[in-house]
Formats: structure tokens, sequence, C-alpha cells
């Protein structure tokens, strides 16, 4: 975030299709929640209750949290301790690093109260903190694998099972799946994710970081998992009804 | 292209995909070119390929030389999310895109009708580092709050957050 150089107040030429002014009056004026964060958060209902929770990486790496009451005020910060990969906002002559946040994701497990937060760890491997139906916090798990991207995770259609995507260190498509009580680890999936790896950096397809998968399910019963390929397409994998998945396939858009 | 986020759209059987889709010839060069918001959609015997938003063409990208040390090469990455009935799209915007050191200026909420039809909004900001993510706020059938990291001039910044109905 740093050498990042704040240009002043700026007039928006507002697009034509944004609404008049009167309208954004609809919109509460941004409130500052405090904290201090070194990366995206990620934001979760707390399964069971009406609290809000965000989950961040703070200063020392580790998983930072704070949470709206029902009452809609704000907690302060707590460390959940652990470590993150460290963020990685400034220096682009090391590839792979241009502009990537450290961002956890949080899921809960289906049928149970449970909450899963995921992350990657400075060691690349996928790591955890489980958030029990009585508010008990698991420490920091780790799961192994080789992860160079944020993970992405989304419900199994028609299981109790979770299921976290991200992209090896080849490139290709990873993945992780189980519940609490059983937990298969990293199987590769194919495909090919881009990879920032150019050391051209005005090269605009080098463009970014590291690319991290969008995880969506169609109808309760078909996942589709997205991703930017390593020209820029867009691609996917699909897991149809009975559980197989289709391999990569490519929906073009390269620009 | 930026990462892709992707949504069921509310009361359909179709997905949609959004990314931000910069032009061609994007480069040092270029300084002015701006990024699109680009969709594609459909299910599983129809997809609609790659189609720009009209109107949305001013998401934040920023890029960097070897003469700007320490110059945090970005974009933003829409975010798409099912709230409540809603399907609601959130970026960072700019005027200045592909300047060496810009910022973005604030962010944009769209609320979508279909795939590409909505409306939306420039909510402002101080200096908006991350792009927003959203959750419904618990209690209520559409009140959609999203949270981003406004900068402190460091490597790090405060949580921000917006909400809709106010």
């Amino acid at each position: 975030m740093k050498h990042l150089l704040k240009l002043g107040s700026i007039a928006l030429a507002v697009p034509f299709m944004l609404t008049p002014l009167c309208h954004a009056q609809q919109w509460s004026s941004e409130q500052n929640l405090g904290g201090d964060l070194y990366g995206t958060p990620a934001i979760a209902q707390i399964p069971g209750t009406s609290v809000l929770q965000a989950f961040y990486e703070g200063g020392d790496n580790a998983l930072w949290t704070r949470w709206r009451n029902s009452d809609g005020s704000w907690s302060g910060e707590q460390s959940l301790g652990g470590q993150l990969y460290p963020a990685t906002h400034g220096d682009f002559q090391i590839p792979g690093y241009q502009g990537f946040d450290t961002t956890p994701i949080a899921i809960q497990i289906p049928n149970t109260d449970f909450l899963y937060v995921f992350y990657r760890g400075p060691d690349s491997t996928l790591r955890y903190q489980l958030r029990d139906n009585n508010g008990n916090w698991s420490g920091e798990g780790n799961l192994g694998g080789s992860m160079v991207s944020n993970p992405a995770a989304a419900q199994v259609p028609g299981t109790d099972q979770i299921e976290v995507f991200y992209q090896g260190a080849d490139g290709s498509l990873k993945t992780q799946w189980g519940n609490l009580n059983s937990w298969v680890f990293e199987t590769n999936m194919g495909g090919q994710l881009f990879t920032s790896s150019c050391t051209v950096i005005t090269d605009p397809y080098c463009y970014g970081p590291n690319a991290t998968p969008a995880v969506v399910q169609l109808g309760g019963t078909l996942l589709y998992v997205f991703y930017r390929g390593p020209d820029n397409t867009l691609r996917f994998q699909l897991r149809n009804q009975t559980g197989g998945w289709s391999g990569e396939g490519n929906l073009g858009g390269s620009r | 292209m930026s990462d892709p986020t992707a949504a069921q759209v509310p009361n359909t059987e179709q997905i949609v995909v959004y990314y931000s889709a910069a032009p061609l010839n994007r480069g040092p060069g270029q300084l002015g070119t701006v990024a699109t918001l680009a969709a594609q959609w459909g299910d599983l015997n129809y997809w609609n390929h790659e189609t720009d938003l009209s109107g949305a063409d001013e998401l934040y990208e920023v890029y960097c030389d070897a003469n700007f040390q320490g110059c945090s090469s970005s974009y933003s990455a829409p975010k798409a999310y099912v709230v409540g009935n809603n399907l609601w799209v959130f970026y960072r915007y700019t005027q200045y895109s592909g300047v060496v050191g810009s910022s973005a200026p604030g962010v944009t909420a769209w609320k979508m009708s279909s795939p590409t039809g909505a409306i939306g909004w420039n909510l402002g900001g101080s200096f908006p580092v991350t792009d927003p993510i959203a959750a419904l706020v618990p209690g209520t059938d559409n009140t959609v709050q999203i949270f981003y990291v406004e900068d402190t001039g460091g490597d790090n910044g405060y949580l921000a957050s917006m909400w809709y109905p106010n």
C-alpha cells in the first residue's frame, strides 16, 4: 500500500448509468472501523449467531479479527495467532509479488455451526483455524500442499463437505476437501492458471499477481471454478451432478 | 484481465462471471487507457461470451516500470455477491488508470437487475487499497454492508465500511 500517491480530491466524471446524486444518499457514509490491516479481509456471519466477523492479516502476519455485534457496534481487534504468507505489496521486481494480498476465506461447514478460516501460510501450505459451535478457536492447523495464490472455497453440492481451490506451485488448479471427520489433501485438477512469472513488468501479459480462482454453485447441484488463464482467457472447470469434473474449458475473452 | 468473480443470477439458473478487462494497447506508453467491467454468463446449455458493461469503464489499474522504484502494480478485481435477493458488483474506480503511482479515489457499487443491467453508485472513499467485500447484515433481508481497507500511508490500512440502504 505504500508508495502510492494520493492525488487529493478528484472530481468524478460519473458514467451515465450511475444514479443521480440524490440516490447516493441511500448508501451510508463511510465508517472507520479501525484496525491495522495488511491485506484484504474476509467476512462471514458466525454460524448460529447474528454476528458478522472480519478476518485479516495483521502486521505480525498473524490472523486478526474483529466483529460486528448484534447491536451494530464493533469489537476491538483480537489476534487468533497463526502465520499468513507475508504481504508483498511493493516489490514489482520479484515475480509473483506484484500487489499480492494475502486474503483468507471463511466458510461454514454444512449442517454444523463450525466455521473454517483458510489461508496461505508463510511456507505456501494451506492453513486453517476452526471455530466450534461454542465459540472456541482451534489454533492453527496445517493441511500441507503448495499454493501460490489465495484460496477459494465452497460447499460441495449435495454433501456436507467443503472444498478449497487454489493455484499450485506448478500453475495448475489444486484442491483439498472434507468436513469435520475426514479430509482429502492436495489433489491436482490440471488446467493452467495465470502465473506472474515475467521479468518484463511492462508486458501486459505479466500484469497482476498469480491468479486466484473463483468458485460458485449453480442450482444447488453444479459447481463451477473460474480462473484467469496464462493467456488472459477466462477458463473454468465444472463439477457435474454425479461428482465428475469436466477438465479445463476455455471461455475466451482474451485481452 | 483480472481474477474473475462469479455468482448465480437470483431467480434464474444462470451464472454470471465479471472481471476487469483492460484495453489491448495497455502499457506505459498509453497512459489514460481505462479498464472496463466485462461479463460472461450462461448455463450448461448456452453461454454468452464477453460483453463490456456500458458505463462501467473506469476500473482502477496502475502499472509500474523500472523508473518508479517500489511502485505497487495493481488493479481492481471486481467482486460479485448475492445479498438477499439482489446481485451486487463492487470494485474500485479511477479516472487516472495507467498512471504510475496513481490512487483509486473510491468505490463503485452496481446493483444488477440482469447480468448486464444495473444501477450504480460512485461511493467515494479516501484512498481504498483493496476491493470491497460484502455481506448481508444479519437480521435484515437485503441490507448489504461492504468492507475494504483505507490506506494510512504505510503498508497497512484501517477497515472501512458502508452499507445500503442506510
